[in-house]
């Protein structure tokens, strides 16, 4: 279960552990809550996460449709360099920013 | 997941239809390459073989009980060969190996994932079995 902080209008996740097909529901979950409750500024931590596989990236993504269609955004922090090269391999830093450990 | 051959360059996997499996075959491949002393591309084979072995019990076997998915891993000098089949009908894989996704399609990325991490990618006529090559030094 992630890890959840909420700083004003912003939301942090951190979800603790790798966001790969075998986790990926439960955070899915996690995150549909919160978008429901209204958040419109969502920052997942990406702190204890070494593994994100393309299941991992479409939870990530149907995040930052469901907020673009609000107004709002989503930003990862803490990837890891390997985390963040798949990122920009996938062109994903394109459309939410992604900062380094 | 039973190992079902295993010596210092090869492992041999059979995965059952849960993707908690997919994670157990990771977990054994990561020891055979820190074994080898190959960590430098831990991240990408890792990557690369959750792709594959999703596509294969998710897709291949559609997640049937009973329906099993062979994986195998071989180090080849400076390449590593990772072989995996299902016993799912296969399907028609040339239109999409150059398929590039929407650019915010919540799906279909693990195929083109799979295309950038290795050097080749080839699959058997009927679709069922995928053979990738990734140069490790």
């Amino acid at each position: 279960m992630s890890e959840i902080e909420r700083r004003g209008e912003q939301v942090i996740v951190k979800p603790g552990q790798d966001l790969v097909a075998s986790m990926t529901p439960e955070f899915r979950k996690e995150l549909r809550v919160l978008l429901d409750e209204g958040c419109r500024d969502l920052v997942i931590d990406l702190v204890d996460t070494e593994m994100i596989d393309s299941v991992g990236l479409g939870a990530l993504i149907a995040a930052y449709n469901s907020l673009s269609k609000k107004g709002g955004k989503l930003s990862v922090i803490n990837a890891s360099a390997n985390i963040h090269g798949l990122f920009k391999t996938t062109r994903l830093d394109k459309h939410f920013n992604v900062t380094n450990a | 997941m039973i190992v079902t051959a295993q010596d210092p360059h090869q492992l041999e996997m059979s995965l059952d239809a849960y993707m908690s499996e997919v994670d157990l075959a990771c977990k054994k491949t990561r020891e055979l390459l820190v074994g080898a002393g190959l960590e430098g591309r831990l991240f990408d084979v890792i990557l690369v073989l959750r792709e594959a072995l999703n596509n294969a019990i998710r897709h291949g076997n559609r997640c049937t009980e009973g329906k099993r998915v062979s994986c195998r891993c071989r180090l080849e000098g400076n390449d590593l060969a990772i072989e995996i089949e299902d016993e799912g009908e296969g399907f028609d894989w040339m239109p999409c190996l150059d398929r590039q996704p929407e650019a915010v399609s919540e799906c279909g990325r693990g195929m083109s994932i799979m295309r950038m991490y290795t050097t080749s990618m080839e699959f058997n006529g009927k679709g069922n079995r995928l053979t990738l090559r990734m140069r490790m030094g």
